[in-house]
């Protein structure tokens, strides 16, 4: 269960201001957010994994009390518990299809790239459609194939809350329902909890909640 | 750790073209400065030890450098010529005994110098393949000679013209490779050694031809007395001395006139020697005699004085081009903000972020280091050249 409580939060030196008394989202399922560009959905992402302190409320993911945690055990959460998906993919170019999936082992001290990890790496790859590209940089990909990497790296470490930021964002339709198909797949393999952010209504049929910024019980404003 | 040096030698290959302008632009400025100096130093310390070996040489007045350079380093400047005459004198003093030297000629770039058979016993030159000089034509060569000429014992040289356009200038011999000698890493391995005579061949003082006394050949001769026999240029002149020809070779006019470059003289003691130096001082002998090791010496201090000037250059060459990396840094950091913030929202430490970079950068630097020590090892081979292009 992931429970989000009067919630403040701002930019410093912005007008914009995030705040909601309560938000709940129930683990293992699917939840969309959707608004308009400018109210805080990705602000919302951010706060959920601790990349940002609301300036008040408390947010729970299961028995992490999140916003009390140390800089430190903040990253250790991300890590072990939260796998991210952006909507320009962010991969790195210098590493290939291979190494950017097993990113995740090779930039914390926690998670060590054993055997297993490997194969989970192939598994996934192959899973997405990716595995014979495995050895191929991100430059030489198509959209398509750079958004299916994205998904195994936030997938590999096996996470119980994806946040995806428009995963489907720049992909052509048939391309994003196939991708969505992906990402439901594996969000039951894995047993995780989905939290998307997007603006396209299309992408909303299978999710089970929907979260409007605009209609919902939420008080997200620009002052 | 070894996840960050993973990271980090991705980024280096991956980027190998950026990687490799860094690796050239470190490891030049590693090296520029710790190369020259070794080249400075390797050279004074060779040019120290060359001259020490050498205790005095006599040569006709004119510049000190000059005669040296000529005499020792057979670097051939031009100087005004002594005479064998000018020896005898030397010898007279019962002082100790010279060692005659003449450098004018090259084989292939490589000088030829006229000396006696005392020289190789003065320098403790040993034969490593066939023999010393014994007959007229003869050459023995040093190890760099017959390794870059490719030449052993029993192949012949071919002296180098002096002008390919004048005719009645001096003569190619083709000399006979004798004897190699032993690799000393001194000038006299890259040096073609003949006797004084040979020499003189090749400057033309001496020459051998068909007996004009029996030609008969109207066309070859212009006129003929009981005591001469003048010929036409078209009497043949030898360019090789073997056994058949050796005989026809003679030389026109006193020999006690016959050019030499500069004598060394060697002294029979440290008394000796100041005793001779102070007949040139008060002008008993003719000439001038120096003592190596301070000519030397003086023309070293004078050219390293510019080192100075080289080492502030390099000084704030190297400071603009830390500040040039500094800045290549500072906007590569700037170009993969995207990508650390990336790594950093996925749980990525701080700590790990700046030893992922650090590492990138102590690569770089080790490589540009391996570079520069490379470089500073091969300098070694270049002290030679360096010597003779930059200093003699």
């Amino acid at each position: 269960m992931i429970v989000l409580k009067d919630i403040s939060f701002q930019y410093p030196q912005s007008e914009f201001k995030l705040k909601f008394q309560e938000l709940s989202i129930q683990a293992g399922s699917k939840t969309a957010i959707i608004g308009p560009s400018g109210y805080g959905k990705t602000t919302l992402l951010n706060l959920i994994a601790g990349i940002l302190i609301p300036d008040s409320g408390a947010i729970n993911v299961g028995e992490n009390m999140v916003h009390s945690l140390s800089d430190s055990d903040r990253r250790k959460f991300r890590i072990q518990n939260i796998g991210f998906i952006f909507q320009d993919f962010r991969l790195i170019p210098y590493l290939s299809v291979y190494d950017n999936i097993l990113l995740p082992f090779r930039i914390n001290q926690n998670l060590k790239p054993g055997k297993s990890s490997k194969d989970y790496t192939m598994k996934l790859a192959d899973e997405l459609g990716i595995g014979k590209l495995i050895k191929k940089y991100p430059a030489k990909l198509s959209h398509g194939e750079r958004q299916r990497v994205a998904i195994a790296r936030a997938l590999i470490n096996e996470p119980q809350l994806l946040l995806a930021d428009e995963p489907t964002g720049n992909l052509d339709p048939a391309n994003k329902q196939h991708i969505k198909k992906m990402l439901f797949n594996a969000v039951d393999t894995q047993n995780a909890t989905l939290i998307a952010v997007t603006h396209d209504h299309e992408m909303l049929d299978g999710f089970d909640h929907i979260i409007d910024f605009k209609t919902l019980n939420m008080n997200s404003m620009r002052s | 750790m070894k996840q960050s040096f993973y990271l980090a030698i991705r980024y280096l290959l991956f980027y190998r073209f950026r990687t490799l302008i860094l690796v050239i632009a470190i490891g030049l400025i590693i090296f520029l400065p710790i190369g020259l100096q070794r080249l400075i130093t390797d050279s004074e310390d060779q040019m120290m030890e060359r001259a020490n070996d050498f205790p005095l040489i006599v040569g006709a007045k004119g510049s000190s450098t000059d005669l040296v350079i000529n005499a020792i380093y057979f670097q051939q400047q031009p100087i005004d010529q002594l005479t064998v005459h000018d020896g005898k004198i030397l010898d007279e003093t019962e002082l100790g005994f010279t060692i005659p030297l003449l450098a004018m000629f090259k084989a292939r770039n490589f000088p030829i110098v006229g000396t006696s058979l005392d020289y190789f016993d003065f320098r403790d030159l040993r034969i490593e393949e066939g023999r010393n000089l014994r007959f007229l034509g003869e050459c023995v060569i040093g190890a760099t000679v017959a390794e870059d000429l490719n030449l052993k014992a029993g192949d012949s040289l071919i002296s180098s013209p002096e002008n390919y356009f004048d005719m009645a200038g001096v003569y190619p011999l083709k000399m006979s490779v004798v004897g190699i000698l032993e690799a000393s890493g001194t000038p006299d391995d890259k040096t073609v050694f003949t006797d004084l005579k040979t020499n003189w061949i090749i400057m033309g003082l001496g020459h051998g031809h068909e007996d004009v006394i029996k030609l008969t050949d109207p066309t070859l001769v212009i006129n003929r007395d009981s005591s001469n026999v003048r010929t036409t240029s078209k009497l043949f002149i030898y360019n090789e001395i073997d056994g058949k020809k050796m005989d026809s070779f003679h030389f026109h006019g006193a020999m006690e006139s016959y050019p030499v470059s500069a004598f060394i003289f060697v002294p029979d003691n440290t008394k000796s020697a100041t005793i001779f130096r102070g007949r040139f001082e008060a002008g008993e002998l003719p000439n001038q005699v120096v003592i190596p090791i301070k000519v030397v010496d003086h023309l070293l201090q004078s050219i390293f004085r510019i080192k100075h000037i080289f080492n502030a250059v390099f000084i704030l060459v190297g400071m603009a081009t830390m500040l040039i990396l500094i800045l290549i840094v500072t906007l590569s950091l700037r170009l993969r903000k995207d990508e650390i913030h990336t790594i950093f929202t996925m749980g990525c430490s701080r700590y790990k972020i700046v030893e992922i970079l650090g590492i990138e950068l102590l690569l770089l630097v080790i490589i540009s280091g391996t570079v520069a020590a490379a470089l500073f090892y091969l300098t070694g081979f270049f002290v030679d050249d360096f010597i003779r292009y930059f200093i003699l």
